[in-house]
């Protein structure tokens, strides 16, 4: 029989709404106050002019017109889905392959495993600094290697070139991220199913087919996060490309992140660099939801 | 319940009301003094942290009220975390930062800056400092600054080359510098070391070339009163640097994949004979340079005759945040570190930077290099006038730190250059941006 001091200690019984709400709100105010309150006044911010002090001046969608017709905003816009093509091709592509390759039970894999992930420790400023120097045309890697070989007429300022500085990114920035899509493809290929391989060879299909009609259909909802996440990430980029090539040489490989960040930053255009990022926002939010939604409809069908 | 209640509002409230008090001052307690500079023992700053360390010690000693709270950072970093510092109430008092109007303009005209107008006719500032250290830190009559960091860019070259070549220390003219540049290159050496990658080179070198085509006084008419960039002397300086010294060679190939690392390593190997860049880098040459002589001229003048005229800037500039609670001290750490000789002689010494304080005490010994970059810019039919970098808007700072690559790489035509640079800067006008039309709001 609980005594009433027990029962007075007691506001409520366990497993009520009350106590969870109690147990949830100190992450869901940190979520508010960190997460939530920034986008609403970036928001409110994006429908003024603000030098960074001082008063903040209305100017209503004005921001918003602007971006629409600024060429940099489009050349940025541009710039960021080459290199989540990129990204794509150098990051995931490879990713997906070795992650076939090392699943097997071959000897040695798990060295492999670890020393193909490792990039993916490294900070992006270490990766920024160590690829620029590789990159560098007095002795840097790359061009030491074109002109041992007699290929001299290769060895150009990469990260100086407009036609190969936004490649010579992706491939710094792709690097950082195979090891990491592997990992992922290699947990998803631990759960298909043996039995379907086993039917596929007895069916007589080639390595080609197996991948393209067994692994690819029962992987496909990780590869479509793989893909979906590459792609918000790669929209998000913004330290590799600042400390690699600050957006240059001009503006070639000037993306979102970069851009906003020196029309608010330096140019004192807080205003409008928040409506850059709003719209950022929007449009990464909008890729996510129509590719989820395509992945679901063909699931279903 | 409220007992619970009250320990909690106790625990919340009391380490607040003293973290207030702290900030505030009574007379004979002792005063905080938040500074924020860029002294970082990092490259080229070596010398002038131990240089404001020492300096902050005795200023310590001579006013024992008072307690120095320094915080060093990157130009970057200040950049960034100024404003929004400042305006939460948690900036510092005084902060030493880039002084143009394009950063510092919104912080003056939210009322954050401390009017020094007064204090340097009253401290004597006029008088003991260069001008350039007032007059750049200065609007509309308004003093908002000292600049400190006297720089000059001149043209280092390496000495034992162009002897072993009998080439002229200073050519008179763009078409002996030319000349020198060919005569380098035949001999295989790389005539200039300069790369585009870092955006200082960019715009340094940028101003550089239009110092020496355009003459001063549209110079100025352009920086100070919004007059025409749009002037076939600026077409051909970027024409000339960008498009024909590049297609001649007289750069590190490459040269906008290179950076100032790179810079400065093809001239101290002495893979390049000269190198373009300010006096800010004699720390790395007195720190690296051991087998060969390094020495000063001037960039030359586009045609013999005109006079030489060479960037100066000042580094940055020491400013006041005009909500201080410690207005006199904030006041009397500037005047120490800026208008002192004592101070002087320790920046000079140990620091390798030229302060703002004119008279240096007797027996001063400044580095050779250093001293020789000053005599050179003392001979005759040599003036100096500020870089782009110290006047310009926001938007045309940008441009300029990116806009010779675009040239060397095909992206924009010179003439281009020259449109887009006038159209940056009547944006910018329009805005109130510019030294011709800021003006500081009441």
């Amino acid at each position: 029989m609980k005594t009433e001091a027990a029962l007075r200690g007691r506001s409520a019984p366990v497993g009520s709404p009350f106590v969870g709400f109690v147990f949830v709100l100190p992450a869901f105010t940190l979520f508010c106050v960190f997460g939530i309150w920034p986008i609403i006044r970036s928001f409110v911010l994006s429908l003024h002019e603000w030098p960074g002090i001082g008063a903040e001046t209305w100017k209503g969608l004005t921001n918003y017109a602007k971006a629409f017709t600024d060429p940099i905003v489009r050349l940025s816009f541009f710039n960021n889905a080459v290199y989540s093509i990129g990204i794509i091709l150098v990051g995931v592509v490879p990713g997906l392959i070795l992650s076939i390759l090392l699943v097997s039970t071959m000897k040695g894999r798990l060295i492999f495993q670890t020393i193909f992930f490792f990039p993916r420790l490294v900070s992006q400023v270490i990766v920024a600094v160590v690829w620029s120097w590789i990159y560098n045309p007095r002795f840097g890697l790359v061009d030491r290697f074109l002109r041992a070989v007699g290929l001299e007429k290769f060895a150009i300022g990469w990260l100086g070139d407009p036609q190969w500085a936004m490649w010579a990114v992706i491939v710094a920035g792709g690097w950082t991220y195979f090891g990491f899509c592997m990992v992922i493809f290699m947990a998803a290929l631990q759960n298909t199913d043996p039995f379907l391989y086993d039917a596929a060879l007895i069916d007589g299909a080639n390595s080609f087919q197996i991948f393209a009609h067994v692994t690819i259909p029962q992987i496909q909802h990780v590869l479509t996060m793989v893909v979906v996440f590459t792609l918000i990430d790669s929209f998000k980029v913004f330290d590799i490309i600042y400390l690699m090539t600050s957006g240059g040489p001009g503006d070639k490989t000037q993306i979102m992140a970069t851009y906003i960040y020196r029309e608010a930053f330096r140019h004192n255009h807080y205003g409008y660099g928040a409506a850059v990022s709003i719209l950022l926002t929007v449009f990464i939010l909008a890729v996510s939801v129509i590719i989820l939604r395509i992945r679901e409809r063909s699931a279903e069908a | 319940m409220m007992r619970k209640l009250s320990l909690i509002l106790a625990v919340l409230i009391i380490p607040a009301m003293v973290a207030f008090a702290a900030g505030q001052t009574e007379p004979g307690q002792k005063a905080i003094l938040k500074v924020w500079d860029q002294w970082t023992e990092e490259g080229a700053q070596t010398g002038a942290a131990q240089a404001i360390t020492m300096i902050e010690k005795s200023f310590m000693e001579k006013h024992p009220n008072v307690t120095v709270e320094r915080t060093p950072m990157q130009v970057e970093e200040m950049t960034n975390t100024l404003k929004p510092a400042i305006a939460a109430g948690r900036g510092p008092d005084v902060f030493y930062s880039e002084v143009g109007i394009g950063f510092v303009g919104p912080i003056i005209q939210a009322g954050y800056i401390m009017d020094l107008t007064k204090v340097a006719k009253e401290r004597g500032w006029i008088e003991k400092l260069y001008p350039i250290s007032l007059e750049l830190p200065s609007i509309n009559g308004m003093i908002y600054g000292v600049g400190h960091e006297l720089e000059f860019v001149p043209v280092y070259y390496n000495k034992n080359i162009f002897k072993a070549l009998g080439l002229p220390a200073q050519p008179k003219s763009i078409a002996e510098f030319e000349d020198v540049c060919q005569k380098l290159k035949a001999a295989g050496y790389i005539p200039m070391a300069w790369g585009g990658k870092d955006w200082w080179y960019q715009s340094n070198f940028t101003t550089e070339v239009l110092w020496s085509f355009v003459d001063k006084k549209k110079i100025e008419d352009g920086m100070y009163r919004d007059g025409s960039w749009s002037l076939p002397e600026v077409r051909n300086a970027i024409e000339t640097a960008f498009v024909k010294w590049a297609k001649n060679g007289f750069f590190i190939p490459n040269p906008t994949a290179i950076g100032s690392n790179e810079v400065n390593m093809e001239f101290i190997q002495q893979k390049a004979a000269m190198h373009i860049t300010g006096s800010w880098d004699i720390d790395t040459y007195v720190k690296n340079v051991k087998d060969f002589e390094v020495g000063t001229m001037l960039f030359p003048p586009a045609r013999a005759g005109k006079p030489f005229n060479t960037i100066s800037f000042v580094g940055s500039g020491y400013l006041i945040n005009a909500k201080t609670k410690v207005p006199k001290a904030a006041v009397d750490y500037v005047d120490y570190v800026c208008a002192d000789p004592d101070t002087a002689r320790i920046w000079v010494e140990v620091g390798n930077k030229v302060p703002p304080f004119k008279n240096l005490p007797a027996g001063t010994k400044m580095n050779p290099m250093l001293q020789e970059t000053l005599n050179t810019l003392l001979m005759d039919a040599s003036e100096t006038t500020p870089g782009l970098a110290m006047t310009v808007p926001p938007e045309v700072m940008s441009f300029l730190q990116k806009s010779a690559s675009m040239v060397l790489t095909g992206q924009i035509t010179s003439d281009q250059w020259v449109d887009e640079f006038q159209q940056l800067w009547d944006k910018s006008k329009a805005e109130g941006l510019t030294r011709g039309s800021f003006k500081v709001s009441q």
